[in-house]
């Protein structure tokens, strides 16, 4: 094992609190006020209170927004992993020059600035005659979401002995027993943390999204809208929701990524 | 003729190529029921390829595979009745013990009462008894390296191949899993195919040893024969030291063959069908057939002059130099003796061998 010394050490540290600080602190400034209100220059403390959430809840376009937002984050997910999956075993599976063409392809949607991905997704739909709803919002995602989806799964595919796959045919198994039995239990821990990873893409993912909704809206999108009209006790509380799911969210993806293998 | 035990499995001139490249061309090779053949050769030589075509994870580019008499060349691999025993064992790391091993019953279908009847019959066999709720991962390389044997043999295989499976074992325990691979054949009478590329392994354990070089099959034969009677100069010189001295068929006749060199006259015998005389080629002694003294009766007999003598351990090395041929160098190796070999450098004595042990291969 490699060991820094400890003044690199202390380095790394500083930078990773500075960073800390600086970027996530003045997220916790709206935490803090959706609790409080401001009067006269000073915090109001005997003003703690849970209105905003309150009121959040009440508001009929927050929900929606946050139940298309989960809508749309399951839905794309899911059609992700089916073809991410699909396309690693392509990959893996075969010789042809036709795959790398083909990978481009997945990793191009991600590659290139969203804008470009959501103008030509815009075009498309508009070429194909597709009405724009969140039909089109998460094949959007999809389409964003499946090059991270595809290169973890395939990722892990590539880093498994060759020899697992043989040893089980060669037991007699299907290629269909092989990949339930043998396969499958192998790549969960990798489709477990794309899951993830891709839904913490698509739940905060605007500029496709703006681009090729109709007139739905998702959460980041209606956090868009709102902040345009000013600060309001409403929108630090969304912030801090939002704040919330995905800290959850990373922290989840992040002990399937870094969990030693099973056994 | 002796009785012939039936072939199981026979390869027809087989060949594979990858690309533009052959690594595999004319193989012939019969498997005879219930014995262990060992495949022995330089890495690169096609070892695995050979094993692979039987197993049905690659198909050959020509010739065919057949097992008693029935041409499987296009049988999938998952229903040929052969497992094999994998170099890194490919043991699957998120089962238990138990479930490897019963693997080859799961998929196939068996009831589960008689899976866990079968998987502990052969964790005994294997002396794994008690170690079915381990992972992989929770097991030494040998005691691996018997989980994949127990989960190749559970479903009874006609065949089981193993692709150098001791490889990763240190040398002691080496020696042991050979004596217990070779007890373990013998009591569920299977037929193994054995890679190596361990010459003193594919002797101890072997019925019989198929030597390959670059793509093809030089000889297959008991380990006695390919040792003494090799088919080819590169065979006499894979096993073991040996002495192989230029020399042309004077004469051949139903006693032997009678051989002219530079360094004189030879008498020696040969398995090799159509060595008609004026036939060049070599001729081979080992270096532990030759006996040196004045007294020594043997019907080869050459005059020698000592360069050196050497203990090496158990046996004691010397080098001679033929006095009339000065070129012609051989390597003698005598038993060691406590007071050491009275061999003085310089002096001269008679070295002879026997026709018996003289062998002859054709160039
Ligand atoms: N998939 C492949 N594509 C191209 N060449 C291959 C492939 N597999 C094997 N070869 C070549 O075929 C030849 C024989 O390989 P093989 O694995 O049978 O050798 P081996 O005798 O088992 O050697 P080792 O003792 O090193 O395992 C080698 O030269 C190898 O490079
Ligand atoms: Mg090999």
């Amino acid at each position: 094992m490699i060991r820094l010394s400890r003044g690199a050490n202390a380095v790394l540290l500083s930078i990773a609190a500075f960073v800390l600080v600086v970027l996530y602190g003045p997220l916790l400034v709206a935490v803090f006020f959706s609790f409080f209100t401001f009067e006269n220059n000073a915090v109001n403390w005997g003003s703690f209170s849970f209105d905003a959430y309150a009121s959040l809840a009440h508001d009929e376009g927050i929900i929606t927004a946050v139940l298309n937002t989960f809508l749309v984050g399951a839905v794309a997910v899911s059609i992700a992993l089916v073809l991410g999956t699909a396309l690693a075993f392509h990959y893996n599976g075969s010789r042809s020059r036709f795959r790398e063409l083909l990978q481009l392809v997945i990793f191009l949607p991600f590659l290139m600035p969203p804008i470009i991905t959501g103008l030509s997704l815009l075009v498309f739909f508009r070429e194909a005659d597709i009405p724009r709803s969140l039909i089109t919002v998460i094949i959007g995602h999809a389409v964003f979401v499946l090059a991270l989806v595809y290169r973890i799964i395939l990722n892990r595919l590539q880093t498994l002995p060759s020899s697992l796959v043989a040893a089980s045919l060669d037991l007699g198994a299907s290629r269909w027993q092989t990949f339930r039995y043998v396969l499958a239990p192998a790549l969960m821990p990798a489709i477990g943390s794309a899951a993830i990873l891709a839904f913490a893409l698509s739940f905060d993912e605007t500029l496709i999204t703006l681009l090729v909704t109709g007139t739905s809206s998702t959460l980041p999108m209606r956090l868009w809208a709102m902040m345009r009209m000013g600060f309001s006790p409403d929108i630090n509380a969304l912030v801090a929701l939002i704040l919330i799911g995905s800290t959850m969210l990373a922290l989840l993806a992040m002990r399937f990524v870094g969990a030693p293998a099973r056994r | 003729m002796d009785e012939m035990p039936k072939t199981l499995v026979e390869l027809r001139d087989v060949a594979k190529r990858y690309g533009g490249t052959e690594v595999l061309h004319g193989v012939n090779l019969a498997l005879r029921d219930g014995e262990f053949m060992t495949v022995l050769g330089p890495s690169g030589s096609g070892k695995t390829t050979i094993l692979r075509i039987i197993g049905g994870l690659i198909r050959p580019s020509g010739g065919a595979v057949f097992l008693d008499g029935v041409d499987i060349s296009a049988m999938p691999i998952n229903q040929r009745p052969f497992n094999t025993v994998f170099q890194d064992y490919a043991l699957f790391p998120h089962m238990t013990v138990a479930a490897n091993v019963g693997y080859g019953l799961t998929v196939r279908g068996v009831a589960r009462a008689e899976i866990r009847k079968k998987v502990d019959e052969a964790l005994h066999l294997v002396a794994l008894d008690g170690f079915g709720t381990r992972y992989p991962a929770e097991l030494s390389g040998g005691q691996q390296q018997r989980v994949a044997l127990a989960r190749a043999i559970i479903c009874q295989p006609r065949l089981i191949l193993l692709d150098e499976p001791l490889g990763a074992l240190d040398a002691e325990l080496r020696r042991q899993m050979q004596r217990f691979l070779k007890q373990i054949q013998r009591e569920i009478r299977t037929t193994f195919l054995f890679i190596t590329h361990d010459q003193e392994e594919a002797v101890t354990i072997a019925d019989r040893i198929c030597v390959m070089n670059r793509g093809g099959i030089e000889q297959i034969g008991s380990p006695r024969e390919v040792y003494y009677r090799p088919a080819n100069e590169y065979v006499a010189r894979f096993f073991g030291d040996n002495n192989l001295i230029d020399a042309t068929v004077a004469d051949s006749g139903a006693d032997g063959l009678r051989l002219a060199s530079a360094s004189g006259e030879f008498r020696a015998r040969t398995s090799l069908a159509g060595i008609a005389r004026g036939q060049a080629g070599k001729v081979l002694v080992r270096p532990e057939a030759i006996v040196l003294g004045d007294a020594a009766g043997g019907q080869n007999r050459i005059r020698v002059r000592i360069e050196d003598a050497s203990f090496v351990g158990p046996v004691s090395q010397v080098r001679v130099r033929a006095v009339a041929k000065p070129d012609l160098a051989l390597l003698v190796k005598l038993p060691s003796r406590a007071e050491g070999i009275l061999l003085a450098p310089g002096s001269e004595m008679e070295a002879s061998w026997s026709e018996s042990e003289c062998h002859f291969v054709p160039a």
